[in-house]
């Protein structure tokens, strides 16, 4: 064992590799990569591909629903089962596939006829199914407020990704709105492929750039390629993607590891999860070749507890993936082996962090370390291991088929390429999209989102260590970003409306990041907690003069003496709301909330005279709209019982219910 | 440790020299972690229990006690939070009468958490009722949603 007599705890060395094992390793990279000699018999590709092309361009009309998480939220697991339970005499045939990004219109259901035409339902339900299934079995469209677009492939039986298709006609105009600033490279794929088919993604151009990394380009060749690119860590700190890749690369240590990171803590980004549920071999290619470039035998992929369906459908993509010899042991008949293994978190947003995510693989609680030494030099095990995002990884095997300069040609000149976006939030159309870096936020919230124009505030970027900046329009790469004061996170984008409290929004932020502080630093673990209590004594109404210096003096040396990204970027949402949004947070000193949104300040009325259609009065939990005696204006509103819980707002059909804040000079505390 | 359980732990499968995979295999099973199978765990892998505790009391869906007959998990990311979470929270909370801190209806019927973002932000505000996704949920739909699961049992 190496490195047995510094470490006092048993477990540490448990992990560590033997001696012989270390010798082993050794021997094996002397190896040349060596060609077969049957070369097309090793490479199972070309029977793959024609097998996936059966079911993809089939002659039997093909049903796609949409079963990721957000379509199984939408119920669309029902439809599914429903189309799936139909006699369609050899007419067509039910896939399940993943979420093509637009996952406002879930469930959705696109059927590719023989013809080549792709008809897109979207908001799916029982009423729709005998549309779906005339359009399988005789192709044409029926005329229903169901079907939103359909789209044609440019070259007859040639489908590669969303790119591929033309939309010919569009029934539903914010469909083609949604899709149109797009430029989908890495979720091309995402909602048309069977994410459990490796057939159809080799169909697709799949395991293509595995097969000329592995025959075709030097190990360096690749690590200047990804370097030309100027592909940076689509993770959140964008660290360029090649350095990390190279320090590992050159390192003496035999022993490698690569490490995918999908432990995407970042509440309102999902893109990681969106991947992997959809196009999970996507990730799989990245993986193996990022690890062939490396020198590893050995690669991880570390995702999320709270995403179940994207461990299952990953863990059926490696066994699928091993059946065909493209995980395991001589990949493609090359010297390269390569096992995968999947670690599932417990769910902790600091785990995202890469130091503290090796800590959780050693077997201890994950609490991040000092860097240096960078975990691309001293990593898991103590060897050189190479952390990349899922997004980064997707984006390798695009790289390599079409070269560094097609990269370049999206995005700016620092931040090359495109990124995936999640918008969710107070807008229309919410989903996952791909677009440019550099991107307006106007095009993506008023073109992508179809927000009203002025109705949003605010735009709160990258989660909860990101910030909330006011709504205007600028350009979306890292530089610009971070100018604001936040951070691009993984691509969580969450227009906030006139309705939200910023005071509140940043209370629950400090909120979530108290209690995922790991408690390593002082600061982090108490300072938080005095943070959210300030904040909170604020939306109570229990503010005191001089508590907004404090807030800010908090929120200025917590990320001075932190230790990690956590704590550093912890106040980030607190800075901002307050540099930008000062009048609210001064108003809440008086005990007023703008956005009338914190409980204790507001109020319920009732407009009188209403339509009184008593549904407030039969909603109420606590009996607080109470009924007058007489025949008009009878309904009113206890607040002495009212709870606030919103419920006759949100019954009401006439919005005659308003929400009402005051100063303190009006209220009787 | 002694030579033999070295072997043996060179041999194990990648995935379970991975302390969180047994851990999560555990808690799949029973619906949480009780104290005498991390002791087993502790004694099959040679590590402290104190380590083994320090990892489960580290993640938010680890459990020490028994959880109730049904699961409710309250998704409070930032857009589930706007769209309303807390008002739902609130509301569960209220009609299973749990107390202050409690998670548990003391009936042992029901526990709610939160959860962090389960990824479908699209359909916020949501709940993931026994690993079913409910998405657009109001807060004055809880009571309908309880009852139905009352039926079940």
């Amino acid at each position: 064992m190496i490195g047995r007599s510094q470490l006092k705890c048993p477990a540490v060395h448990n992990y560590m590799v033997s001696k012989s094992a270390w010798e082993d390793k050794k021997k094996k990279a002397e190896f040349e990569p060596y060609k077969p000699l049957n070369f097309p018999v090793h490479i199972p590709l070309e029977s793959l591909a024609s097998e996936g092309k059966l079911t993809l361009y089939g002659s039997k009309s093909r049903i796609n629903v949409g079963t990721a998480a957000c379509g199984r939220a939408a119920g669309a697991l029902n439809i599914y089962n429903n189309l799936e339970q139909r006699d369609w005499n050899e007419k067509a045939q039910v896939f399940k596939t993943g979420c093509i990004g637009a996952c406002y219109a879930e469930p959705l259901v696109n059927i590719r006829t023989a013809d080549g035409k792709h008809y897109f339902y979207g908001r799916v339900d029982t009423n729709s199914m005998w549309r779906i299934i005339r359009t399988a079995e005789e192709g044409g469209t029926v005329s229903s407020p169901y079907l939103w677009a359909v789209a044609r492939e440019r070259q007859p039986d040639l489908l590669r990704s969303f790119e591929d298709l033309e939309l010919i006609k569009v029934y539903n105009p914010g469909f083609d709105e949604f899709f149109r600033p797009q430029v989908r490279r890495i979720s091309g794929r995402c909602g048309l492929v069977d994410p459990e088919n490796i057939a159809e993604y080799v169909a697709m151009g799949g395991y293509r750039a595995l097969q000329q990394a592995l025959f075709k380009l030097s190990k360096r060749q690749i690590i200047d390629m990804i370097g030309a690119s100027g592909l940076r860590g689509r993770g959140g700190a964008g660290f360029p993607t090649a350095d990390k890749v190279n320090m590992a690369y050159e390192s003496p240590d035999p022993v490698r590891y690569v490490i995918a990171n999908a432990d995407e803590g970042d509440p309102g980004a999902y893109m990681d999860r969106a991947l992997l549920e959809s196009d999970p071999h996507s990730v799989l290619e990245g993986l193996i070749i990022s690890a062939l470039v490396t020198g590893a035998s050995q690669a991880y992929i570390f995702v999320r507890h709270e995403y179940p369906l994207a461990v299952q459908v990953l863990n059926k993509a490696i066994n699928s993936a091993r059946k065909v010899r493209l995980v395991g042991d001589n990949i493609l008949g090359s010297s390269f082996s390569l096992n995968i293994t999947v670690v599932e978190s417990g769910g902790a947003f600091v785990c995202g962090e890469e130091t503290s995510m090796l800590q959780v693989m050693k077997g201890q609680r994950g609490e991040p370390q000092l860097r240096p030494p960078y975990p691309a030099s001293r990593g898991f095990r103590e060897h050189p291991t190479v952390i990349d995002n899922v997004e980064t990884l997707a984006n390798i095997p695009w790289i390599i088929l079409n070269g560094a300069d097609a990269f370049r040609a999206k995005g700016t000149e620092k931040s090359p390429g495109t990124k995936i976006f999640c918008l969710a939030g107070d807008i229309k159309r919410s989903g996952f999209i791909e677009v440019p870096l550099g991107t307006g936020t106007k095009v993506l919230v008023e073109g992508v989102g179809g927000a009203v124009k002025d109705s949003v505030k605010a735009l709160h970027i990258g989660g909860p260590s990101g910030g909330i900046v006011p709504y205007r329009d600028f350009p979306l790469d890292y530089e610009t970003v971070a100018s604001a004061g936040a951070i691009m996170g993984s691509g969580g984008l969450v227009p906030l409306s006139k309705k939200r409290c910023m005071v509140d929004m940043a209370r629950h932020m400090t909120n979530f990041m108290a209690s995922e502080s790991c408690g390593k630093c002082n600061i982090c673990r108490g300072g938080l907690l005095e943070l959210e209590a300030r904040l909170l004594a604020l939306t109570i109404g229990r503010g005191y003069p001089g508590i907004l210096d404090e807030i800010e003096e908090l929120s200025k040396c917590i990320p001075q003496i932190s230790l990690c990204g956590l704590g550093k970027t912890a106040a980030n949402p607190v800075t901002t709301t307050l540099t930008y949004f000062r009048d609210e947070y001064e108003a809440h000193l008086k005990g007023k909330c703008p956005a009338v949104s914190c409980k204790p300040l507001i109020d319920f009325e009732i407009i009188l005279p209403c339509k009184e259609c008593h549904a407030c009065y039969s909603v109420c939990p606590t009996g607080a709209v109470k009924m007058r005696a007489g025949k008009t204006d009878r309904l009113v509103v206890d607040p002495e019982l009212c709870i606030k819980c919103w419920a006759c707002y949100e019954t009401c059909p006439f919005d005659s219910i308003k929400i009402c804040s005051e100063e303190f000079s009006c209220k009787n505390w | 440790m002694s030579e033999k359980l070295e072997k043996k732990w060179e041999q194990l499968p990648e995935s379970d020299k991975q302390l969180i995979n047994t851990l999560n295999k555990i808690q799949e099973e029973l619906g949480y972690i009780p104290h005498y199978r991390l002791t087993e765990l502790a004694e099959q892998s040679e590590v402290p229990e104190s380590q083994l505790h320090g990892l489960v009391s580290f993640f938010n869906c680890f459990r020490s006690r028994p959880p109730g007959r049904h699961k409710l998990l309250v998704c409070y990311g930032t857009a589930c939070y706007a769209k309303g979470a807390p008002l739902i929270n609130d509301r569960l909370a209220d009609e299973l009468k749990l107390e202050d801190n409690a998670d548990t209806s003391t009936d042992g019927f029901a526990t709610v958490d939160h959860v962090y973002c389960v990824g479908a932000c699209s359909q916020a505000p949501l709940v993931v009722v026994d690993g079913q996704i409910n998405g657009k949920l109001k807060s004055y739909e809880v009571p309908i949603l309880l009852n139905k699961l009352r039926k079940k049992g």
